[in-house]
């Protein structure tokens, strides 16, 4: 596996800068109601109204060109973090400004219409992303090839596999010639030769400047191919800076082995090379 | 790869939290025009996939407002037998008519109101200007309307009806109607991301309002003293309009006034309400 991390960034222009952020939203969770009359039980809401701080107070920026991972337990706000990012949330408290067109999310896997082909959700997808069809169009031979999907590109999406689907959601992702590029948890869907040429890729758009904000919990592909890492917890960002470092704090916090990371690091750079 | 970006991309995006209040319009038209391949492809492939698996596929498109015509058709007849063969003729014509066009109102309020509930896949995914689910089933709705334009006028044809130079008023009224009905789209849109119970309340509604509206009935069927409560029903103007057009007679112009009002009333009102919880139904549906 070639490390990308030793690389200086391109520029130190901002990519996106994010001061103060804070995201709060209210949602209803379910109560049991055990006690009182049944009439009353039933017009009595079993529902609960619950604020959710999602993102408490979070501030950075990425220079142009590099490569930031986050690492965080579940549920720590790695996923509502891109969401802003993409434009999709709004901030309730604090800004975010974005240098650069940002691709959609549909390494989510949910921005997709299941009942159209894959050639077409291509299409729909470089809409979605400001692009014009012929734009699109132009670029989805490229798309398909790298996706490695064949004549299944032809087939609606609905019968497609989990591993096919997020194949699809890079190649479009990734091909499209972003700015900025948002890469939610889609290394661990795909197969492990996917996966290697995803890093490869996503090494080869951040040399073309293109900046890079990976998520991922596979740690050993995520450290070496991050500029910097950031790891999030509850909300908050807790610290940011060499990817190693920061990975090692956040397997410490978790009571994992960094030890293991590295052996299986040695395991996958050998596996690499025999591909 | 040469992935320079132009200059312009300089110029963040920027994204604060604020209160909820109207975002600066102009950039936020430029965006919605900006999208516009995107809701015509959008509208293309929902309408591709509505009727797939049926064994009649796009007929349906014309079956579908036929078979609710004749059903309309055969209760009003029923209950009302026409006194003869020319009266007969002229019935199913004025409520085919009525029938389909109330048909494209309804389907624009109704759908309008699942429109951002429906998305939630693409609108959580993407940053594309909100207005432009609502705006996509607008937009399904008026190629439906167009194509049954298409079968109404063969109806008229066969039915020798007249066909007079007061139809060239016609894209008017329509015009009118649809951003009438495309204000009320944004209205129910949003109220639905609210309060989902709107979604279910709106079959009703539009059903009731069916029945008050001059459609399963003409404007002179109308008895004196219902009349005045007709002022209220901002689709009753439209259906006057119509019935006049289509029967070769000058329509009022009073009530095309009315038409434009309430269209200007339906749009400003949806707007507001729209732009000003948009940046909220994200978080809402999240």
């Amino acid at each position: 596996m070639p490390c990308g991390s030793t690389e200086p960034p391109a520029t130190s222009e901002p990519a996106i800068r994010v001061e103060d952020l804070q995201i709060t939203y209210r949602t209803t969770s379910e109560r049991s109601v055990a006690n009182g009359h049944r009439l009353a039980r039933l017009l009595r809401s079993k529902r609960q109204l619950q604020v959710v701080e999602a993102l408490r107070g979070v501030s950075f920026e990425v220079p142009r060109g590099t490569v930031l991972g986050i690492v965080g337990h579940n549920g720590s706000g790695k996923s509502t973090l891109l969401r802003v990012l993409a434009g999709v949330l709004h901030p309730t408290v604090g800004s975010v400004e974005v240098y650069g067109r940002v691709t959609p999310l549909l390494s989510l896997g949910v921005g997709f219409n299941a009942m159209l082909s894959g050639r077409d959700n291509i299409i729909l997808g470089g809409l979605c992303a400001g692009m014009s069809v012929e734009e699109t169009r132009a670029k989805s031979d490229e798309i398909i090839e790298f996706s490695e999907l064949g004549d299944a590109i032809d087939r609606p999406i609905r019968t497609y596999s989990n591993g096919m689907y997020s194949r699809l959601g890079f190649s479009v992702a990734a091909l499209l010639e972003p700015e900025i590029i948002l890469i939610d948890e889609v290394l661990a869907a795909g197969d492990a030769g996917f996966m290697l040429k995803c890093a490869a890729k996503i090494q080869e758009l951040a040399a073309a400047d293109t900046t890079v904000i990976l998520v991922s919990h596979v740690l050993g592909v995520l450290r070496s191919l991050s500029d910097t890492v950031m790891w999030m917890k509850d909300g908050k960002v807790l610290d940011v800076g060499d990817p190693y470092e920061v990975v090692g704090e956040f397997m410490d916090d978790e009571g994992l082995d960094r030890d293991d990371l590295d052996r299986l690091d040695d395991w996958v750079a050998e596996w690499a090379r025999k591909l | 790869m040469t992935n320079m970006p132009p200059t312009t991309t300089r110029v963040p995006t920027v994204y604060r939290g604020t209160a909820s209040r109207v975002p600066p319009l102009r950039p936020y038209f430029r965006r919605l025009f900006g999208a516009r391949a995107l809701i015509g492809n959008l509208a293309r492939t929902n309408l591709k996939a509505r009727h797939y698996d049926t064994a009649l596929g796009q007929l349906w498109l014309i079956l579908g407002p036929l078979l609710l015509a004749g059903v309309y058709l055969l209760l009003r007849l029923v209950l009302r037998p026409a006194g003869s063969a020319e009266e007969a003729k002229a019935i199913v014509a004025q409520m085919v008519m009525g029938v389909f066009v109330f048909q494209f109102v309804s389907g624009v309020i109704v759908g309008g109101g699942s429109s951002i509930l429906n998305n939630k896949g693409l609108l959580l995914n993407s940053s594309t200007p909100r207005m432009v689910y609502p705006a996509v089933g607008t937009a399904e709705q008026a190629f439906d309307l167009g194509t049954m334009l298409v079968v109404l006028f063969a109806i008229r044809l066969v039915l020798q009806q007249p066909f007079t130079a007061w139809l060239l008023v016609l894209p008017v009224v329509l015009v009118l109607l649809a951003v009438f009905s495309f204000g009320l789209a944004l209205m129910a849109a949003t109220a639905a991301v609210y309060f989902r119970d709107t979604v279910n309340l709106l079959t009703y509604v539009t059903r009731v309002w069916l029945f008050v509206t001059p459609v399963l009935y003409t404007v002179d069927e109308i008895p004196e003293n219902m009349r005045k409560f007709m002022a209220i029903n901002p689709l009753y103007p439209f259906f006057a309009v119509l019935d006049a057009i289509f029967n070769g007679v000058r329509p009022q112009l009073g009530y095309l006034v009315w038409c434009a009002g309430w269209a200007a009333v339906a749009l400003v009102l949806g707007l507001w309400y729209f732009l000003v919880k948009e940046r909220d139904f994200a978080l809402r549906i999240y």
